[in-house]
C-alpha cells in the first residue's frame, strides 16, 4: 500500500525524536480522531458550522503534522465550506471526506502496531 | 533556563514543541486560552508560543487578554498558526504579536532561532 504520509515530514519528525516521537504523534492522532470525525458529522449535519469549522481545522492540524497532505487538504476544504455557511456543500463532501479519513486511520492502526512496511 | 510558554489545544503539537524545546527552555504548557489567562500571570513566562485557531476563544483575543496583565503586557508574544497564508506575517504582527510562525512546525532551528532572537531583544 502507497503510504499516505510524505516521508519528508516523517523523516523530520524522526530526527526531531526518533521512532518514540513518531509513535506518540500515530498515538495521539488515533486517539482523538474519532472524536473529531464525530464532531465533525454532528456540526455539519446539525447544521453547527462553527463545530464543524472546529474539528476540521483540528483534523487538519494534526493530519498536517504527520504529514498526510491530503487528507489535511481535504478537510482544509471541508473547514472553508464550513467558514464559508456552504452546508450543502459540506454535506456532499463529507462522505468523501469521511472515507480519506478512515483509509488513513487504518494504515496509521497497522503503522502503530509495527507493521507498516 | 529561560522560561516559555505554548498556548495550544492539539496535544500532537504540544508535544512537538516540547520535542523540539524542553532540554533548552523551561516549559510551560497550556491547553487553551483561558489555562492560559489563569496561569500565565502566575507562571511569568518570558515569552509565549499562541496558537490563532483555540477552541472558545482565539489567538487574538487571548493575546489582549494577556497583554492586559502588567506582568505579561511586554512578554513576547509569537503567533503559531496553520493557516499559512501569504500576508500572514504582517497580519499577525499589526494585531500585536511579536512574529510569526507557521505549523506544523518541524524546523527546530527556525523555531528556536525565533525565540532566541526575541529574548534577546526583550532582554
Amino acid at each position: 500500500m502507497k503510504t499516505p504520509l510524505d516521508p519528508e515530514t516523517v523523516e523530520r519528525i524522526r530526527a526531531l525524536g526518533g521512532d518514540e516521537l513518531f509513535s506518540e504523534l500515530v498515538g495521539l492522532f488515533l486517539v482523538h480522531t474519532p472524536e473529531r470525525l464525530k464532531s465533525l458529522r454532528a456540526g455539519v449535519f446539525e447544521n453547527d458550522l462553527s463545530r464543524a469549522e472546529k474539528a476540521a481545522h483540528s483534523f487538519r492540524s494534526s493530519s498536517a503534522t504527520l504529514g498526510a497532505r491530503s487528507a489535511a487538504e481535504k478537510a482544509a476544504v471541508l473547514e472553508l465550506m464550513a467558514q464559508r455557511g456552504e452546508s450543502e456543500a459540506l454535506r456532499k463532501n463529507l462522505p468523501a471526506f469521511e472515507a480519506t479519513a478512515a483509509s488513513l486511520l487504518e494504515f496509521l492502526g497497522r503503522s502503530f502496531s509495527g507493521s507498516t512496511e | 533556563m529561560r522560561r516559555v510558554a505554548v498556548v495550544e489545544d492539539n496535544p500532537d503539537n504540544r508535544l512537538l514543541v516540547r520535542a523540539i524545546l524542553e532540554e533548552k527552555y523551561n516549559l510551560c504548557e497550556y491547553a487553551s486560552g483561558r489555562e492560559a489567562i489563569a496561569k500565565a500571570p502566575r507562571d511569568l513566562p518570558e515569552l509565549i508560543l499562541l496558537d490563532i485557531s483555540l477552541p472558545e476563544m482565539d489567538g487574538t483575543e487571548v493575546l489582549e487578554r494577556l497583554r492586559a496583565f502588567r506582568a505579561l503586557e511586554k512578554v513576547p508574544v509569537v503567533a503559531l498558526t496553520a493557516h499559512a497564508m501569504v500576508g500572514d506575517r504582517e497580519r499577525f504582527l499589526a494585531a500585536g504579536f511579536d512574529d510569526y510562525i507557521p505549523k506544523p512546525i518541524l524546523d527546530p532551528t527556525h523555531l528556536v532561532g525565533v525565540i532566541e532572537s526575541l529574548l534577546a531583544g526583550a532582554g
